[in-house]
């Protein structure tokens, strides 16, 4: 009896370590730079595969490989991370950072398959050889990735509690997280501090990536996402700022993974739903409970009224003949695209731009949600793919005609959305971001991996009877003229909340609802309805998907997507309608173009993206409106007549200057 | 080894902007080696861009600032605090997530040596037992005051060649004004030069030596406080005011039940109309 417990018990502490160095790490970064960083297992992606790569194709003793790997790049890898990019952004414009991160954890496996194309087998052990049986407990074997995973937890939580307790650099660390300025008034040079942090956690990273990666057969970069998100749970039962407390809980987690395992019968609902969910609703259970991951972003900088107000965005700040003329332009492009979708377009690009207004349909959900919302969800695949399956299951089983489904499928994808708010009201910035992934994760293990719902891994195909009209028809253009008139519609709508109430309510206070909580407004209603119909018009971009892919294929929505849709949608502009529709013709384009490329760059489009997403801190409008924006001023520059006024630079200081005094 | 002259700070012709928003306009004044300096003006004058210019926060847009000799116009704000530049800032300066004695330290390892830690916490402690009482407890639990004080404890113990502070008595019970303006006179005896920027005049100019007033981004008056009288006279009259026209603006308006947003239009006009005068 002791030894069934144990038996099952010991083989996940091993695990649990492996989600503890993660975690740590993680926390570490977070603690000490304010940055969730959502790149790390890209980081630990890389080392593993540098490491392999060096032994295997270059053939290098191990130890040096792992000096390239873990000891020299990694470092360098954040210093470059925090150099480039995160240094620039303000520490409190949460969305920026995540952002950036969420691209970096995007571009940078993708980057890395261009670079090495080969697969990489059984990346080997650093001290203790994983095929090597060292030690038995309860005639347990324990091998050496296993003892290697405890031991270097335990030395690498000891030194970082060290570090950040005992060191001033650790002082000045945590005194840096809440505010750079006012260490510097302290003649700490808060920029080298920050540094210094990015590489410790980026050797973590590396290093955690190379202990861990002999577990894994294969190195790629889905093994590192998953740890990840273990390592999100444990760390969230740490309040993302205890280092003890999130490796305890991180070897909780994998101790209590492998007793469920053990004890539960392998065919249950529980084994086959609720385990693989575990970590997520860990995650989900945490967000939701643990108190200090309420106000996760309200550790405000004291000096934070040093910086600028925000600048006005691009279309603000356009003349109206230039407006006009973008109009016209606009106009017509759309006449000779409709003109040319129905006429000479040949059928592999019709399809091509089909696609493209199916992703612009659902990046348009985006719009809503982080445009005008102001809120970052990470589940908008998912809930297209809510929309999606729910249409095929009516069809399926009560032979619903697909677009009434549709239909129904948007108000579920609406609802499913409505209850993530209403679960995270008290949820903001990062912690919303990580609810709405942990609910993406939960929907991808429980609901579209389940064969019933979602039709297994080949998905459930598209049957002709179910289109009522003759919408797949290849040779028809009847697909195109639906969906055009669908994003045609969801684009007014949106227009139209824009310029209302709400839109203007939330336009206004975008980003400081704590300051409109202060003067007594609150926002509940226009959250939850911003989320509803973000759920709806999501909904429906899934289901002109499936439509035109001819399958509803659960790969279609996993969590990965709505982390892509996202970078995506910043790039092009998340503020702006354009933006969407601009995000989804270019998504399928370039994907296309990249097709007559070898096949090893077929993943350059998300490197593209990437890197269009990481200018997101300087160019929070989407760096193609900031482009946008640069040749309209230089078309002015043609126009003299209609020159800006000069902008009114001087201050009207003291209005109140007389009157507010004590 | 400050400049012939004699002042520790010179800024000259110096412009300070808020991205596109312009705060400072051709500031120029001087802060004598080891005086007292009031920089006095309205809210919203720019008192606190002028501490965060020279402190190296905020960056001046044109000028020049030169600390004990050395153009640091241009150095980013840890280097001017290691010249021997310590600042307490408008409200909250002290770190909420780290202890008081954390806070501390912070401070005492880079202005001192680590040898002399544990003697300058006992010192802090010494001058402000209330902080001794709470050595382990976060400082953003502290009271409004204490957290002054804690931010004054850190400048006071390691006396730096320049003080800025910025409204250090704003919102303090006067016991606890008195307490830090004590520390201030400790400090000053100590050979350390002060900028002490107030809204509360009376006070400060009881304690300068010189006094700088500053008008929408402009300084108004350079000069030893005697003379300052006269301008410092005129802008008290002009809030005060200005004080009365609001309350009584805001009387007739509760009388009559007119439309705030009026009221408020005309108190702006109000106002304004006082400054040009
Ligand atoms: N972060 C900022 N962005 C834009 N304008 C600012 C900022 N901080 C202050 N200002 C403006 O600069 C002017 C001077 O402000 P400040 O130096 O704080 O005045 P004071 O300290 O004398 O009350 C004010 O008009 C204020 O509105
Ligand atoms: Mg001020």
């Amino acid at each position: 009896m002791f030894e069934t417990f144990f038996g099952f018990a010991i083989p996940g502490i091993p695990f649990g370590c492996t989600y503890a160095v993660i975690a740590v790490g993680l926390v570490l970064t977070y603690q000490a730079t304010g940055v969730f960083n959502f790149a790390f297992p890209a980081q630990a992606y890389a080392a593993s595969l540098v490491f392999t790569a060096l032994i295997q194709s270059a053939h290098l003793p191990s130890w040096l490989a792992f000096i390239i790997a873990a000891v020299i790049m990694s470092p360098l890898l954040g210093l470059a991370f925090d150099r480039l990019l995160f240094s620039k952004i303000p520490n409190t414009n949460t969305t920026a950072k995540l952002v950036t991160g969420i691209s970096l954890l995007v571009g940078l496996p993708s980057l890395l398959l261009v670079a090495f194309p080969s697969n990489y087998y059984n990346p080997p052990s650093l001290i203790w050889d994983i095929n090597t049986v060292y030690l038995t407990f309860w005639e347990i074997p324990i091998n050496g990735a296993q003892i290697s995973s405890v031991v270097v937890t335990v030395l690498m939580l000891g030194a970082l509690v060290g570090l950040l307790r005992f060191t001033n650099i650790g002082l000045q660390m945590r005194g840096a997280v809440e505010s750079r300025r006012l260490v510097q008034l302290d003649g700490v040079n808060a920029g080298g501090v920050v540094a210094v942090a990015w590489m410790v956690s980026s050797f973590l990273a590396g290093m955690s990536g190379i202990l861990f990666s002999p577990n894994f057969g294969e190195i790629q970069s889905q093994n590192y996402a998953l740890l990840f998100v273990f390592a999100l749970a444990a760390a969230a039962c740490g309040s993302f700022r205890s280092l003890p407390k999130t490796a305890i809980a991180a070897v909780l987690i994998g101790i209590g993974q492998f007793l469920f395992q053990g004890y539960l019968p392998t065919t249950g609902f529980l084994f086959t739903t609720v385990l693989p969910s575990f970590p997520f609703l860990v995650l989900a259970g945490a967000l939701l409970l643990m108190p200090g991951l309420r106000n996760l972003d309200s550790s405000a900088d004291p000096l934070s009224s040093v910086d600028p107000p925000l600048p006005p965005t691009a279309a603000a700040s356009r003349l109206p003949q230039m407006d006009r003329m973008i109009k016209i332009a606009w106009y017509t492009v759309l006449g000779v695209f409709v003109v040319s979708m129905l006429t000479w377009i040949p059928k592999d690009w019709e399809s091509v731009l089909n696609q493209g207004l199916a992703f612009s349909a659902l990046f348009l959900s985006i719009t809503l949600i982080t445009g005008m919302g102001g809120q970052l969800s990470l589940a908008q695949a998912t809930l297209a793919g809510v929309g999606a399956f729910t249409a095929a299951q009516l069809a399926l089983h009560l032979g619903l005609n697909f677009l009434i489904g549709g239909l129904i499928g948007a108000v579920v994808a609406a609802m499913v959305a409505v209850v993530l708010a209403v679960l995270s009201l008290r949820l903001r910035g990062l912690g919303l971001a990580l609810m709405t992934l942990a609910a993406a994760l939960l929907f991808d293990t429980a609901i579209f991996s389940n064969q019933t719902l979602a039709g297994g891994s080949g998905g459930l195909n598209i049957q002709a009877k179910w289109l009522g009209l003759d919408l797949n028809n290849p040779n028809g253009h009847l697909y195109f003229i639906v969906a055009f008139l669908v994003v045609l519609l969801i684009t007014g709508m949106i227009l139209f909340i824009r310029k209302g109430t709400t839109g203007r309510v939330l336009g206004a206070l975008k980003g400081s609802e704590t300051g409109a909580a202060g003067i007594g407004i609150n926002l509940t209603k226009e959250r939850i309805m911003i989320f509803a119909l973000s759920g709806a018009v999501a909904g429906i971009g899934g289901v002109l998907l499936v439509i035109q892919e001819n399958v509803a294929n659960p790969q279609s929505f996993n969590y990965a997507f709505g982390l892509i849709f996202i970078v995506i949608v910043v790039t092009t502009g998340v503020s702006t309608v354009e933006g969407a529709i601009q995000g989804g013709f270019g998504f399928v384009v370039i994907q296309k173009l990249l097709g007559y490329a070898p096949a090893r760059f077929a993943d350059l489009t998300f490197v593209f993206f990437a890197f269009g997403a990481l200018t997101y801190a300087a160019h929070p409008e989407g760096i193609l409106e900031f482009q946008k924006r640069r040749s309209y001023q230089r078309i002015e520059r043609f126009f003299p007549s209609a020159m800006k006024k000069s902008e009114e630079n001087e201050l009207a200081i003291g209005i109140a200057g007389g009157v507010s005094d004590d | 080894m400050s400049d012939p002259m004699g002042n520790i700070m010179e800024v000259e012709h110096v412009d300070a902007a808020y991205g596109p928003y312009r705060a400072l306009f051709d500031v120029s004044f001087t802060i004598p080696a080891g005086g007292v300096v009031a920089l006095i003006g309205s809210n919203g004058a720019g008192k606190s861009t002028v501490a965060r210019t020279i402190t190296g926060l905020v960056q001046a847009t044109a000028g020049t600032i030169r600390f004990d000799g050395v153009d640091v116009t241009q150095k980013p704000a840890w280097q001017i605090a290691r010249l021997g530049v310590a600042s307490v800032v408008e409200g909250r300066g002290v770190f909420s997530q780290l202890t008081v004695e954390e806070n501390l330290t912070l401070t005492f390892r880079q202005r001192g040596t680590r040898k002399e830690l544990s003697r300058n916490l006992e010192k802090a402690y010494e001058s402000f037992p209330a902080l001794g009482e709470r050595r382990t407890q976060m400082a953003g639990t502290l009271s409004g005051g204490q957290q002054r004080l804690l931010s004054l404890a850190k400048v006071l113990v390691i006396p730096p060649k320049l003080l800025v502070a910025d409204e250090l008595s704003l919102g303090l019970a006067p016991v606890v004004i008195d307490m830090v303006y004590q520390g201030l006179e400790k400090i000053r005896a100590a050979g350390t030069a002060l900028l002490i920027v107030e809204q509360q005049v009376d006070r400060v100019l009881k304690i300068s030596d010189k006094a700088v007033v500053l008008d929408r981004g402009s300084v108004t008056f350079e000069g030893p406080t005697n003379e300052a009288g006269n301008v410092i006279e005129s802008l008290l009259a002009r809030r005060e005011r200005a004080g009365s026209t609001a309350a009584k603006l805001v009387d007739e308006a509760v009388n009559d039940g007119v439309d705030p947003e009026h009221v408020v239009s005309k108190l702006v006009d109000e106002a304004t109309k006082g400054l040009d005068a």
